[in-house]
């Protein structure tokens, strides 16, 4: 098989790596590591603190079993997010019993990514991801009635302030403030609990 | 503009009581703070609102700031040993901790019950040897000596009068 330019960069980049040497590694992460971060561990913990943790988990598990990859022309992200994805529900599991969320995870981490290919660039890896995160969560905000769709989405997806919320539907600031809990409760059971 | 309604709209589900009203605002108000809060009921919701935005909106710079501290991290030197020889570390180190173990345990117990059959020499007898020997002057001509040896008898004489052992 012909691999074109970056692919063929990534490829002996992994090589590199895999004989240990740290420059080649340090260029490989600095590749993958900030959509690994902010498309696929930030979305699925939403804590950014956790979510840091877990990228470094990730990290470290990714060089201690570099020597176990092997070159299939997917590249090397879609290996690096399987770990990523395992440590997540490693950390869903320390936080709380099985839960649908983990298993959702699950499902996710054993999907082959046919988007992603050897040599991607970070903007088109972090584009594939996020639109796989949005569709998830497209999904869980149309089991939501209109008014706490309405509060989730002009508060957190446009970023709008309290008062323009409230004014929006309608309601005091302190009614706006209880939607919003409802809603995110509500959120919360068909998006994944924790 | 219409002033907001005060009162609940049963659209909205039932009325909420003044408990939920109360969380609801500390929600509202973790939710505006960058440290999640420990409550862990409310930090699952402040996570899932945090997933939402998280999920929706491009990355930012700070995701390239925490990105390079812990790339930094991770790849620091003590972090530089190759794979294999890491891997190795890992796999022996459960190994090196129990030996550690052993050994402690080991001399712990060696030192609370000695060997009978070989008795060890005691420390204070040793002490009561050398005070008991005659005093013997290294250099008598030397006065460094001679105060030495005065100090020296004077303290064994102390010492025995009071019934050492």
């Amino acid at each position: 098989m012909v691999l074109t330019a970056p692919a063929a960069e990534e490829k002996a980049l992994v090589e590199a790596a895999q004989a240990g040497d740290v420059e080649a590694i340090r260029m490989l992460l600095d590749r993958v590591s900030r959509p690994l971060y902010a498309a696929v561990i930030l979305p699925r913990i939403g804590i950014a603190a956790d979510a840091e943790d877990i990228l470094r988990e990730t990290l470290l598990r990714a060089i201690d079993r570099l020597h176990t990859f092997h070159w299939t022309g997917a590249g090397f992200f879609p290996w690096l997010r399987q770990i990523a994805i395992h440590q997540v529900i490693d950390h869903v599991r320390r936080v709380q019993r099985r839960t649908r969320l983990e298993e959702r995870f699950e499902r996710q981490a054993a999907d082959v990514m046919p988007l992603h290919h050897a040599g991607a660039e970070e903007a088109l890896i972090d584009q594939q991801e996020r639109a796989l995160s949005l569709k998830t969560m497209s999904v869980a905000m149309d089991a939501l009635n209109d008014r706490y769709r309405t509060a989730i989405t002009l508060r957190l997806l446009e970023e709008r302030s309290r008062e323009e919320c409230a004014e929006a539907l309608g309601v005091t600031l302190g009614n706006f403030d209880v939607i919003l809990h409802r809603a995110l409760a509500a959120l919360r059971k068909a998006y994944g609990v924790r | 503009m219409s002033a907001p309604d005060e009162r609940w709209n049963p659209d909205d589900g039932p009325a909420p009581t003044d408990e939920e009203r109360a969380e609801a605002a500390r929600l509202s108000d973790a939710l505006a703070r960058p440290v999640a809060p420990e409550d862990p009921a409310l930090r699952e919701l402040v996570a899932v609102a945090r997933r939402v935005h998280a999920t929706a909106h491009p990355a930012r710079d700070e995701h390239r700031a925490v990105v390079d501290r812990v790339t930094r991290q991770v790849l620091a030197p003590s972090r530089s040993l190759s794979s294999p020889a890491r891997g190795l570390v890992r796999r022996l180190w459960p190994f090196a901790v129990a030996a550690a173990a052993v050994l402690v345990v080991g001399v712990s117990v060696g030192r609370a019950k000695p060997d009978a059959s070989h008795p060890s020499p005691s420390i204070s007898r040793d002490v009561d040897d050398v005070l008991r020997a005659p005093v013997r002057p290294g250099s008598a001509s030397a006065p460094a000596t001679q105060v030495y040896d005065a100090r020296l008898s004077a303290w064994r004489e102390i010492y025995l009068s009071r019934g050492s052992r």
